[in-house]
C-alpha cells in the first residue's frame, strides 16, 4: 500500500521531470540493444540481422519508449494538461467567441446564483437555532382570520395537556422607552413565557436565563438585554447583570444578556425580552384575551400532523369547558418556518424559477454557438481521428473545452452575483429587513457555492454532449470525402439541431416576457388598489406615551389634544386627525360584537375596532357616506358611539339604514352598548392585498390607545416631517414617536408592494436579458445559415432571383423559428401561470393582453435579428457569392 | 495492486527480484538473460514489458538503479535489490508458493476423479 502510494507520487512528479529522464532511458536501451545484437552476432548472424532481431525482441524502440514514458507519469493527467492547454488555445484563437459565450453564461449563472443566495437564508435556514426543522408556530384560530393569537389563560391549559412538545414558550409583541444616559431611546422587545430561549435552543451570553418563578404573579421585574445593545451601550461589561434600568418608568433588573446575533425573525431586529408576569386586570388574567404567539420543540418523531390534531383536539376541551371565551377558538401547530416565509416564498420561487429560465437561456445560446463552432471545425475533426485520435479521446477534448468555459463563465458569474445581491437589497427597504432580519445572512456561502456547482455540472454536461453527439463517425467520413466541409450546402443536420435550440430559447423567453408583463400588472394593480383616502400630501406619525405620565386617560386625552394642536400650528399643515393605528397596515385588533334583538348563536362577529378623532377622516379625506363623524362631544361621559365602514353596514344591515342602531359585546352588557352615528368608505386597515374587513370606528374621546397621527399638508412634507420630532417633544421629551413619513412612501415601502415591486422589477431584468439572449441567438443561427447557403443564393441570383425574393426566404425562415418558438412559449406561459397564480393580484394568469403583448415584443425582436442577415444575404454581389467557396 | 489481477506482470517482477537477489546488481539485460536461461529457455521474454515492470519496481522502492561501468568498459544502469525488496520478495516468495501448492494439489484432486 505504502509502495503504491509511493509509486504514485513519483509518478505525480514524472508529470514534471519526465522530459529530463529521456537521455538516460535511451542511453539505457543503447546500451541494452547492443549487448543484445552483440550475443547475435557472437550466435553466428550479421550484425544487421542481429540488430533486427533484438529490436524484435524488445518490441520496437520507440514502443518501449512509450511504455517506460506511460510508466514514468501519469499518462491521463498529463492528456487532461495537454487538453487544457490545447482548449485554452483555441479559446485564446477565437477571443469574440470566447468573451461572448463567458459574458453570456455569466449573466445567466450570477442571476441564479443570486437570487439562490437570498433563497438560501430566507427559505433553507431562517432560523439560527437549534434542530430548527422541529420548531413549530402554535397559536389559536379564529374563523375570520385563521390564526390569531392565544390567551395566557389557554395557553396554561395547552401547555399541561399537550403531548407532542418537548417544550412550549409563547410570547408578546412589546416595546419599551429605555433610559441610557439623559435620553429616552424605544427599544422593541418581546415579553416571554421563561422557557422562551430553552425552547429555541439558545442559551445566554451572560447572566442567566429567565426561571419560571418570573412567570409569577407579582415577580420582579427582570430583562434580558440584546448583545448588541450590550456591546453598544454598555461596552460589553459584565457587571451590566444585576444592575437596574429604567424603562417606561419603572425599573427592571438586568438578568442577562441574549447570545451574540440573536435574532427572531417574527418580531424583527429586537434588542429587550421581558418575562410576562400576570396581574389582575391585565390581559393575561382573562381568559378572552389574545395577545400571545407560541412557539413550541416538537418531541423527537412527532410530527406537525400530530401537534396540530393534539392543540385542536384541546381547543376543542376547552371550548366545551370556557364556552363564553373559547367558542370559536381552533389551535393550530405548523412549521415555524412557514410562518415566517410564507409570504415571500411564492415570491422566491418565482423569481429563482425565472434566473434559472435566464440561466437556461443564456446556455442555449452558448451551446448554439459552440455547435455552429464545432461545425466549422469539422475539418480539424476529420483530420485527427484520421490521424488515430479515439472517440474518447475527442470527447475528453469538448469536455475540456466546456469545463473551461463554464468554470471561466461560473467564476465571473459569482462575482456578478455578489455585486446582485448589494443592488438587490438596495431594492429592500429598512423596515422589511427589520422584519426579516435573515436577509442578514445573505451570502455566498457554502450552500450557494454547492448550488452554482450544481448549475456548472449541468451546463457542461450540455454543452458536452451536443457537439460530441453531433460528430458521429459517419458524418466524420462524409466530412472527409466532402473535403471541403463546412461549406457549400452546409449541413442539414447542423441547422436541424441549430434551430431546435433557437425555437427553445424563443419558447423560453416568451416564458420569462409573459411572466414579468403579469407580475407588473398586478405590481401597478396593487399600487392602484382603491384605499378611499388620498395618499398624497399625508403625512404620518404614531405618537406613544409609555411613561408612568400617561397611565391614566385624562393625561392621554390632554396629551394627544396637545399634540394635535402644536401639529395644527405647523406652517403648511391644513388638518390633523388621529386614530389607535394607521391605514395599510394590517386587518386585525378585532372586537367580538353583538346585535340586540337578534337571535345570536354564540359564534362570534368579529370586527376591525379602531379608534378615530373628530378630524380623522377629513384628514384622510375618506368620504362619509351617511350620518355624521366622530365629535370632540363624544367624551367619556356620554353615551358611545361609533362610524362603521361600508362593509360593516352592507354586511349586518343590508337594506337599512344603520344610523341609530345599536350594538355591544357578546354579552350585551349595557355599558358596551354603541350606537352607530355614521357610516364612511371602506378605508383600507389591511395591507395593500388584503381584503376590506367590517371595521368600527369608536370615538377616540372614549377609549384611550397609542395615537396615530394623519396630517394633511398643503405643501412641503419634508419640512412637516422634519419639524415633527421637535414639535411632538416640546409637548413631552420622554413621547416616542414611530412611523414619521409620508402616506406614499409608507404605501411605496409597505411588505405587499416591496415583494411585488421586487418581483416584477427582477422578473423585468430577466426578461430584458432574455430577450437580448433570443436576439442574438436568433442572429447567430440565421446569419450561420445564410453563411452556408451563399453558394445557393448566388446561384439563385445569377438565375433571376430578385433581391426581395431572397430577403423573403430568409425571413421566411426566420420568421418560421420564432414562430414556432412563439406558439411553444404561449403553451408554457399558460402552464407556468399556475405556479405565478399566488403572487399575482388583480390579473389573471392567462390574462390575454400580456400574453399579447409578449408575443408581440418577441416577435418584432426576432424579426430585428433576422432582418440584419436577411439584408446582408440579399445585397450580396451575385458574383462573389458564387466564388465562395 | 495489480499483480493479483495480472499474474503475468506478479510473475514478472517477482522473478526480476529474485533475480536480483541471487545476482546482484545487474543491468536491464542482464536480468532479461538471467530470466530466460533460468527458465531454461522456456519463456519467451518480451522485452519491451521488462523496462517498465523495472520503472515500476523503482517507484515503489523496492529496487535501486544506478549508474555504472559494465564488463567491457560501457555505462550502464545498473539495478539493486534494496532492503524493501528483500522483504517483499520474502513476503511475495511465501505468497506464490502457497499459491502454486493450492493449485497443485486442485489440480491432483481433478485428475483423481
Amino acid at each position: 500500500m505504502i509502495a503504491a502510494l509511493r509509486a504514485f507520487f513519483i509518478r505525480l512528479r514524472g508529470l514534471w521531470t519526465a522530459p529530463s529522464n529521456e537521455s538516460g532511458m535511451r542511453e539505457e536501451l543503447a546500451h541494452d540493444l547492443a549487448l543484445m545484437t552483440e550475443d547475435g552476432e557472437r550466435r553466428g548472424l550479421s550484425h544487421e540481422e542481429a540488430r533486427r532481431q533484438a529490436l524484435l525482441q524488445l518490441g520496437g524502440l520507440e514502443q518501449t519508449m512509450q511504455s517506460v514514458r506511460d510508466r514514468r507519469t501519469l499518462p491521463s493527467i498529463e492528456e487532461f494538461l495537454q487538453d487544457l492547454r490545447f482548449a485554452l488555445r483555441q479559446l485564446r484563437r477565437k477571443p469574440g467567441f470566447t468573451l461572448t459565450a463567458i459574458f453570456t453564461l455569466a449573466l445567466g449563472f450570477g442571476a441564479s446564483i443570486a437570487i439562490f443566495a437570498f433563497v438560501d437564508a430566507a427559505m433553507i435556514k431562517p432560523l439560527p437555532y437549534r434542530d430548527p426543522q422541529r420548531l413549530a408556530w402554535v397559536t389559536e384560530t379564529v374563523e375570520i382570520m385563521g390564526p390569531a393569537n392565544l390567551s395566557w389563560q389557554d395557553y396554561q391549559d395547552w401547555n399541561q395537556q399537550a403531548k407532542s412538545f418537548e417544550s412550549f414558550a409563547v410570547w408578546r409583541y412589546a416595546g419599551y422607552q429605555m433610559r441610557i444616559g439623559e435620553g429616552l431611546v424605544f427599544q422593541p422587545a418581546i415579553r416571554v413565557s421563561a422557557n422562551f430561549l430553552s425552547t429555541l435552543g439558545l442559551h445566554p451570553a451572560a447572566g442567566r436565563d429567565f426561571v419560571s418563578s418570573d412567570n409569577l404573579p407579582g415577580a420582579g421585574k427582570v430583562i434580558m438585554i440584546s448583545y448588541d445593545l450590550w456591546r453598544d451601550s454598555f461596552h460589553k461589561d459584565p457587571a451590566v447583570v444585576n444592575r437596574a434600568i429604567e424603562m417606561s418608568g419603572d425599573k427592571y433588573t438586568v438578568i442577562g444578556v441574549l447570545p451574540e446575533n440573536f435574532q427572531f425573525a417574527p418580531r424583527g431586529r429586537l434588542q429587550l425580552i421581558t418575562a410576562i408576569s400576570p396581574k389582575t386586570g391585565d390581559c393575561e388574567a382573562r381568559r378572552s384575551c389574545h395577545s400571545l404567539n407560541g412557539v413550541a420543540r416538537l418531541r423527537p418523531g412527532i410530527t406537525f400532523q400530530q401537534a396540530d390534531a393534539d392543540v385542536k383536539a384541546i381547543a376543542n376541551r376547552l371550548m366545551q369547558q370556557y364556552p363564553d371565551s373559547n367558542r370559536g377558538q381552533g389551535g393550530i401547530a405548523m412549521p415555524l418556518t412557514e410562518q415566517i416565509v410564507r409570504n415571500i416564498r411564492p415570491v422566491f420561487y418565482v423569481l429563482l424559477s425565472a434566473a434559472l429560465l435566464l440561466c437556461f437561456i443564456a446556455c442555449v445560446n452558448v451551446a448554439s454557438l459552440l455547435l455552429a463552432r464545432s461545425e466549422s471545425r469539422r475539418r480539424e475533426f476529420a483530420l485527427r481521428t484520421a490521424l488515430g485520435a479515439t472517440r474518447r479521446r475527442m470527447f475528453r477534448q469538448f469536455a475540456t473545452e466546456s469545463i473551461t468555459l463554464v468554470l471561466t463563465g461560473a467564476a465571473t458569474g459569482l462575482v456578478l452575483a455578489v455585486a446582485s445581491v448589494r443592488s438587490i437589497m438596495l431594492l429592500v427597504p429598512k423596515n422589511m429587513r427589520d422584519q426579516m432580519p435573515f436577509f442578514d445572512a445573505v451570502s455566498i456561502n457554502r450552500d450557494t457555492l454547492l448550488f452554482s456547482l450544481a448549475v456548472a455540472i449541468g451546463a457542461v454536461l450540455l454543452f458536452t454532449l451536443m457537439p460530441a453527439v453531433r460528430i458521429s463517425w459517419n458524418a466524420l467520413q462524409r466530412a472527409i470525402a466532402e473535403g471541403s466541409a463546412g461549406t457549400g450546402s452546409g449541413s442539414l443536420s447542423w441547422n436541424r439541431v441549430g434551430s431546435l435550440l433557437v425555437i427553445a430559447e424563443v419558447a423560453v423567453a416568451v416564458v420569462l416576457l409573459a411572466g414579468a408583463g403579469l407580475l407588473s400588472r398586478s405590481l401597478a394593480n396593487l399600487l392602484r388598489t382603491d384605499l378611499n383616502l388620498n395618499p398624497d400630501h399625508l403625512v404620518t406619525v404614531v405618537v406613544t406615551g409609555t411613561t408612568k405620565k400617561y397611565e391614566s386617560d385624562p393625561a392621554v386625552y390632554a396629551m394627544q389634544h396637545a399634540v394635535v394642536e402644536k401639529l395644527r400650528a405647523i406652517p403648511g399643515v391644513t388638518s390633523v386627525g388621529f386614530g389607535n393605528s394607521l391605514p395599510v397596515s394590517f386587518n386585525g385588533n378585532t372586537e367580538w360584537i353583538r346585535f340586540p334583538d337578534r337571535p345570536y348563536d354564540g359564534k362570534h362577529i368579529e370586527i376591525n375596532e379602531r379608534n378615530a378623532s373628530a378630524t380623522y377622516f377629513q384628514a384622510l379625506g375618506t368620504p362619509l357616506l351617511k350620518g355624521r363623524y366622530i365629535s370632540e362631544q363624544d367624551t367619556a361621559d356620554k353615551p358611545l358611539v361609533s362610524v362603521v365602514n361600508r362593509v360593516f353596514a352592507e354586511k349586518y344591515f343590508p337594506g337599512q339604514n344603520p344610523i341609530g342602531k345599536t350594538y355591544g359585546n357578546t354579552t350585551l352588557d349595557p355599558k358596551s352598548m354603541k350606537t352607530i352615528v355614521g357610516v364612511v368608505e371602506n378605508l383600507h386597515e389591511g395591507s395593500l392585498d388584503d381584503p376590506i374587513w367590517p371595521a368600527a370606528y369608536d370615538s377616540a374621546y372614549q377609549n384611550t390607545d397609542q395615537t396615530a397621527l394623519v396630517i394633511r399638508v398643503a405643501s412641503g412634507e419634508s419640512a412637516v416631517i422634519a419639524a415633527i420630532p421637535k414639535v411632538v417633544h416640546s409637548i413631552d421629551p420622554d413621547l416616542n414617536m414611530s412611523d414619521v413619513m409620508t402616506m406614499r412612501d409608507r404605501i411605496d415601502s409597505s411588505q405587499s408592494a416591496t415583494l411585488h415591486r421586487g418581483a416584477a422589477w427582477l422578473s423585468g431584468a430577466f426578461a430584458i436579458a432574455a430577450l437580448l439572449l433570443c436576439a442574438v441567438g436568433l442572429y447567430g443561427v440565421i446569419s450561420y445559415s445564410v453563411s452556408l447557403r451563399t453558394r445557393e443564393i448566388g446561384v439563385r441570383m445569377a438565375l433571376g432571383a430578385r433581391r426581395e425574393s431572397i430577403y423573403a426566404m430568409v425571413l421566411r425562415e426566420a420568421g418560421r423559428l420564432s414562430l414556432t418558438g412563439i406558439i411553444s412559449g404561449l403553451l408554457l406561459a399558460v402552464l407556468a401561470a399556475s405556479l405565478l397564480k399566488s403572487v399575482l393580484f388583480g390579473v389573471s394568469g392567462w390574462d390575454p393582453l400580456t400574453l399579447g403583448a409578449a408575443c408581440v415584443v418577441l416577435g418584432f425582436a426576432s424579426f430585428l435579428a433576422s432582418a440584419l442577415p436577411a439584408r446582408k444575404a440579399a445585397t450580396a454581389n451575385p458574383m462573389e457569392a458564387l466564388r465562395t467557396e | 495492486m495489480s499483480e493479483r489481477a495480472d499474474v503475468w506482470q506478479g510473475t514478472l517482477s517477482l522473478m526480476v527480484l529474485k533475480t536480483l537477489q541471487s545476482m546482484g546488481a545487474q543491468h536491464g539485460y542482464g536480468i532479461a538473460r538471467r530470466i530466460e536461461q533460468t527458465s531454461g529457455d522456456l519463456l519467451a521474454l518480451n522485452y519491451g514489458t521488462l523496462y517498465p515492470a523495472l520503472v515500476k519496481l523503482e517507484q515503489e522502492g523496492y529496487i535501486a538503479a544506478e549508474w555504472g561501468n559494465s564488463d567491457n568498459n560501457r555505462r550502464a544502469k545498473f539495478y539493486s535489490l534494496t532492503r524493501a525488496g528483500h522483504r517483499r520478495l520474502a513476503t511475495e516468495t511465501k505468497s506464490w508458493q502457497q499459491t502454486s501448492e493450492i493449485m497443485a494439489r486442485f489440480l491432483a484432486l481433478e485428475a483423481a476423479k
